[in-house]
């Protein structure tokens, strides 16, 4: 209970002030929709799908976070039991995730529907599992023994599968909650045979280690790891000799070697792929900017100043980086967006066809246009006073930029001619 | 207004919280080619003072900051030119090696970098120097970055605890370093290590709730003295 407690205070502040912030925007979330009487009809499969889906994906960011070294370093140097750390570790990091992030998604989902009591604990339920899941998951993909490591993908597949299946095919709420329940209750299981210090390495491992007694090919901290998995990728250990101080160079190692981000790119080229079957729909309106300005929500990458506290002071310190840093980190931007925009040109084109230079054109410039913005955003007004990676990946500011390229995108769906007059503005900004 | 010193700064505060100053009417003279030791207990601002003449806090005020006779602003591109900070604590290019960090820093400055062989050498880095920085160990992190401050040679560079993580080896040479720098510039170190001020500078400043409580120069400088200024 200590070690809980000592979490949580970590988590959410000395007085629990955080949660009770966020626990506080729900309920104005929640008053504020419902008594503006908006109302959507939804699935209750819907629900239990977002609820699941949603806290499975935070949690496990949560997990992966790169801070959560620090915070367990002194927990871990104490005498404790592995069950009671384990269970405190999943509850703390179980109650972050719900707290700050699912509930505000549930509050929306309450204010916009009628739902029944049993619909909302099955709500619930779901939530909970995804999060139990999410960490029995974790445990075994960074288990030391090989015996788990092997086995993970199959696992993973039949037990996702057996969450998502009901949601997915029967949609009934009580086989839904049945399936979740026997779920917590195999995680629970899971997680009395699970080492802690597996939450501890991996943090450790994530957080690059500066006081790692490491030599030169990534041998990672001072304690003996039996874990393998190193979130470096070989090619990145090996020497690198001809390097010359480039800073897109530098941003496509940090964009390779975390998993999140790579994830997140990978999740748009997907979507690029897919987008203009759905997009193409609409006929009679030029909708294919939209695509652009969804494609730019590869928001990771545009808040890399801002989760990088000691970059961002080396940046602010050495001379001419307004305009040396800067630039390479908008063609860094600019190219990464242009990269999916191009998956899902070649998309539309198989598809769709008709493609011609005037939307490449469009795609040049939104891609510019979000690059530019990002980076403005980033330098004047970066992100600060974050507890951990996870308050970063979704803070409200990453989704300006999204948001202003959407309104953009609308115009230029409706009236072609803005295209030229945005290519003024960018060029305009980058002189 | 100078006196021809290199940079002066009078009556400087700097806080975090308003009404809570870290630094409160702080006044110190640099002048050109002397090393100026900042000793001072833990929480006595010395990090503060370093991190405000770097430009990176911005809630400060100041009576008067000249460089070189000309009005000073922190964080105006010519000063930054002329000045490398190496912090305390510092993990910025983790995904440079050093060669490249390098590289990066003397484009930014605008200048080559000279005697590196020899200072990789006298740090005993030969064999980290086309390696991640994020694959260091504290030391050889701080090393990456004295390297390079030391081979920029800028007129004013700035230490922030330059001896925490280093092996006696390297202390030695960062000594040396120090001791040998006044044909470059000037070195604003601060440290907490009574040795390190005394064998190398020719001026010790003791900082005391963000006011420079005494000023030692030439043979004043005596570990003794300073501990009981320290110890008052």
């Amino acid at each position: 209970m200590i070690i809980f407690q000592n979490l949580s205070k970590q988590l959410f502040g000395a007085k629990h002030e955080r949660a009770v912030k966020s626990l506080i925007a729900c309920i104005i979330l929640f008053l504020a929709i419902h008594t503006a009487g908006i109302e959507i009809e939804i699935a209750p499969s819907i629900l239990l799908l977002t609820a699941t889906a949603f806290s499975m994906g935070i949690m496990w960011q949560t997990l992966n976070s790169s801070g959560n070294a620090d915070r367990m370093t002194g927990l871990f140097m104490l005498p404790f039991r592995n069950r009671e750390m384990t269970f405190s570790l999943v509850l703390a990091f179980t109650s972050y995730t719900l707290i700050t992030k699912t509930f505000l998604v549930l509050a929306l989902f309450f204010a916009v529907h009628e739902w029944s009591v049993p619909q909302i604990a099955a709500s619930l339920l779901c939530t909970c599992n995804s999060c139990f899941s999410a960490a029995a998951w974790y445990t075994m993909t960074n288990d030391a023994s090989h015996h788990w490591r092997k086995k993970f993908l199959p696992v993973f597949v039949l037990w996702g599968g057996a969450i998502f299946a009901p949601i997915f095919l029967v949609r009934e709420t009580v086989v839904i909650c049945f399936i979740a329940f026997i779920s917590i209750l195999i995680s629970f299981v899971r997680l009395m045979k699970a080492d802690a210090y597996i939450f501890y390495a991996q943090a450790r491992i994530w957080n690059f280690s500066a006081d790692a007694e490491c030599g030169p090919r990534g041998r990672v901290g001072s304690i003996n790891l039996p874990y393998s998995i190193h979130p470096v990728s070989a090619k990145l250990l090996i020497k690198h000799t001809k390097g010359t101080g480039n800073i897109f160079l530098y941003l496509l190692r940090y964009l390779i070697t975390n998993k999140n981000y790579l994830m997140n790119t990978a999740g748009l080229c997907v979507l690029a792929s897919v987008m203009p079957f759905i997009l193409g729909q609409f006929e009679g309106v030029n909708v294919m900017p939209l695509g652009f300005a969804v494609l730019c929500l590869n928001t990771p990458i545009c808040i890399l100043l801002s989760c990088d506290p000691g970059l961002e002071q080396a940046v602010r310190t050495l001379p001419g980086q307004a305009k040396r840093f800067c630039t390479n980190y908008c063609f860094f931007i600019f190219s990464v967006n242009m990269a999916v925009n191009s998956v899902y040109l070649i998309s539309w084109q198989i598809g769709k066809s008709g493609v011609n230079s005037t939307e490449i054109i469009t795609a040049l410039i939104i891609a510019l246009q979000s690059a530019i913005l990002s980076v403005l955003l980033e330098w004047f007004c970066p992100v600060r006073n974050w507890k951990i990676e996870n308050d970063l990946w979704n803070h409200p500011r990453k989704y300006i930029v999204p948001l202003i390229m959407f309104l953009i995108a609308g115009l230029i769906g409706m009236w072609s001619v803005s295209i030229w007059v945005l290519l003024c503005i960018v060029i305009a900004e980058m002189f | 207004m100078n006196n021809g010193k290199m940079l002066v700064l009078n009556d400087l505060s700097a806080w975090y919280t308003p009404g809570k100053p870290v630094l409160e009417k702080l006044s110190m003279e640099l002048g050109a080619n002397e090393v100026i030791g900042l000793i001072g207990l833990n929480g006595a601002g010395k990090t503060t003072f370093i991190k405000t003449l770097s430009g990176l806090l911005n809630t400060f005020q100041v009576k008067a900051a000249w460089w070189q006779g000309k009005p000073l602003l922190f964080r105006d591109r010519e000063f930054k030119k002329e000045r490398y900070v190496v912090f305390a604590e510092d993990h910025s290019f983790q995904f440079f090696t050093f060669r490249e960090y390098a590289s990066y820093v003397a484009a930014s400055y605008g200048r080559k970098l000279s005697d590196i062989d020899e200072l990789i050498h006298g740090f005993h880095f030969e064999e980290y120097t086309d390696v991640l920085l994020k694959e260091l160990s504290t030391g050889n992190l701080k090393k990456a970055y004295l390297i390079t401050a030391f081979a920029l040679k800028p007129k004013l560079l700035i230490l922030d605890e330059p001896v925490n993580g280093l092996d006696f080896q390297s202390t030695e040479y960062l000594y040396q370093q120090i001791g040998s720098y006044w044909q470059y510039g000037t070195i604003l170190f601060s440290s907490h290590i009574l040795e390190s001020i005394c064998l190398t500078s020719d001026r010790v400043a003791v900082l005391e709730q963000g006011q420079i409580k005494k000023c030692f120069a030439g043979q004043e400088i005596k570990a003794e003295k300073i501990r009981e200024v320290l110890k008052e």
